[in-house]
């Protein structure tokens, strides 16, 4: 039985930090809870909203998807419109969904692929932590989205052998940031001597902002390729 | 709350090592008050070893190669082990609740960090319920990780909403047949191999994918089932060299 449900059903609001260009290219999971009446099939819908990097609304999309199935959708068809930032196409997507249909991101490359949830999730004085590794052939990348209405500022600090380096950044109001960690400190960051390092970086924000963090490391493959891996 | 706790799983072998990395947190309360962190390792051949570690200090991130807290890990034994990570601080208005821990699955090429599972307090009642995801395409196949924590045997049950196509798509529930997990053990199950050819497939730009919404359930192994404390993850690996790629705590 397929039944187009006008039903009042709790819905939830989802964000997630993606990338469609040049490193890796993100697919959309919805993975709809368990049940044991499959038999009784709705279709929800669901609105996508992609805002670039600087904020700006670029997308909006209205789905029906199944409560039974998993529903898969490539993202790289809605972030079209999105621009290059620091040479990344990236952008903060909100996913508005039913609670009983948990979305999950896929980011692949050709050599490798790994699921996320929902970015950790920093504001007023919760903060978190990711730890990294360096070396010549990896790159650290810490991604921002500003789940809020007002910009935030957010503080990052670096524990890298006997160094506890600090960094301001600023996150536009619903936008996303990807920040190169080696870039980023490379005052503090030497690897001419060790082949890969362990570091870890503790990041907060002062203000009452919203802010969800995510960590993906790349690690340079073959021909130009890469494999990266990310806090799931 | 003095003490958190996270139940997770472990690798060893030639390959592949595993790190815990912890990160003591207090919100607001920044003074670098000293905190320990109690690893406890159980799995089949290994009786329950627990090592507590001091040193560490809050709002300071740290880390520990598990190999080196459990030196049998080195050579003697290899497989899948099950951890259980407690933070604890003997600070006594220090509320530990922030705080994080990380895995990391590290070999010489790649590695795979996740966030293991955090333990209900006390207080709370136990689920025993679990949802997740099972796929399979040209990138990941997955499984499912019970780490049994308890004195007891555990039976989970696991139901797949499997979509099969004759033309119209119709979904069916798939029952996995299991025996029983034993007390303080890890036990993996291949779910991939329920998402045959004969499933519905969704065409993407890296081929066909297959998947299907898992139900699990884990109950006290016995007569009058009782829902049971458990750890589980989803285990993606990479298709062709299996090595661990992503794992979400269920």
């Amino acid at each position: 039985m397929e039944v187009n449900s006008s039903q009042k059903i709790p819905y939830t609001a989802t964000h997630f930090w993606i990338s469609s260009y040049p490193f890796f290219e993100t697919t959309l999971f919805f993975s709809p809870l368990f049940t044991t009446e499959p038999d009784i099939q709705l279709r929800y819908p669901v609105i996508l909203k992609i805002f670039d990097a600087d904020g700006a609304l670029v997308n909006e999309a209205t789905l029906e998807l199944s409560s039974c199935e998993v529903s898969v959708l490539e993202l790289d068809q809605f972030s079209g419109g999105c621009k290059l930032e620091s040479g990344i196409k990236y952008a903060h997507l909100v996913v508005e969904a039913p609670v009983s249909l948990r979305p999950l991101c896929r980011m692949h490359t050709r050599e490798g692929a790994a699921m996320l949830g929902a970015p950790l999730v920093i504001s007023g004085a919760k903060s978190v932590f990711f730890p990294f590794s360096l070396a010549k052939d990896r790159q650290a990348l810490l991604t921002f989205i500003n789940i809020g209405s007002q910009q935030a500022s957010v503080k990052g600090r670096v524990y890298f052998k006997k160094r506890t380096p600090e960094m301001m950044w600023t996150i536009p109001a619903n936008g996303a940031r990807a920040i190169n960690i080696q870039a980023q400190f490379e005052d503090f960051i030497d690897l001419t001597d060790e082949e890969q390092v362990q570091g870890y970086l503790r990041v907060g924000t002062r203000a009452e902002a919203q802010v969800g963090v995510q960590l993906l490391e790349r690690i340079q493959g073959t021909k130009d390729t890469g494999i990266f891996l990310a806090m799931s | 709350m003095q003490s958190v706790r996270w139940i997770t799983f472990c690798v060893s072998n030639a390959l592949t090592r595993t790190m815990v990395h912890f990160y003591p947190s207090s919100g607001n309360v920044t003074a670098p008050y000293p905190t320990m962190c109690k690893l406890s390792l159980f799995g089949q051949g290994q009786e329950e070893k627990t090592v507590t570690l001091e040193g560490a200090r809050l709002s300071q991130p740290d880390g520990v190669r598990i190999e080196e807290v459990f030196p049998a890990l080195k050579s003697e034994l290899s497989g899948l082990f099950g951890l259980v990570v407690e933070i604890t601080t003997p600070q006594p208005r220090v509320d530990l609740s922030g705080s994080l821990c990380a895995v990391e699955f590290c070999s010489r090429a790649h590695s795979a960090r996740f966030w293991p599972k955090r333990l209900r307090d006390e207080n709370t009642s136990i689920e025993g319920r679990y949802s997740g995801m099972a796929i399979r395409d040209a990138l990941n196949v997955c499984s499912l990780l019970v780490v049994n924590p308890m004195q007891k045997a555990i039976r989970p049950n696991i139901s797949l909403m499997v979509p099969r196509t004759d033309g119209t798509t119709k979904v069916e529930v798939e029952n996995v047949k299991l025996g029983d997990v034993p007390p303080l053990s890890v036990q993996e199950i291949s779910l991939s191999e329920y998402l045959g050819d004969d499933l519905a497939a969704t065409e993407c730009s890296f081929g066909l994918l297959r998947a299907a919404s898992t139900g699990i359930t884990v109950n006290v192994a016995g007569d009058k089932p009782l829902p049971a404390d458990a750890g589980l993850f989803m285990l993606y690996r990479d298709v062709l060299t299996k090595r661990p790629l992503s794992v979400c705590a269920l």
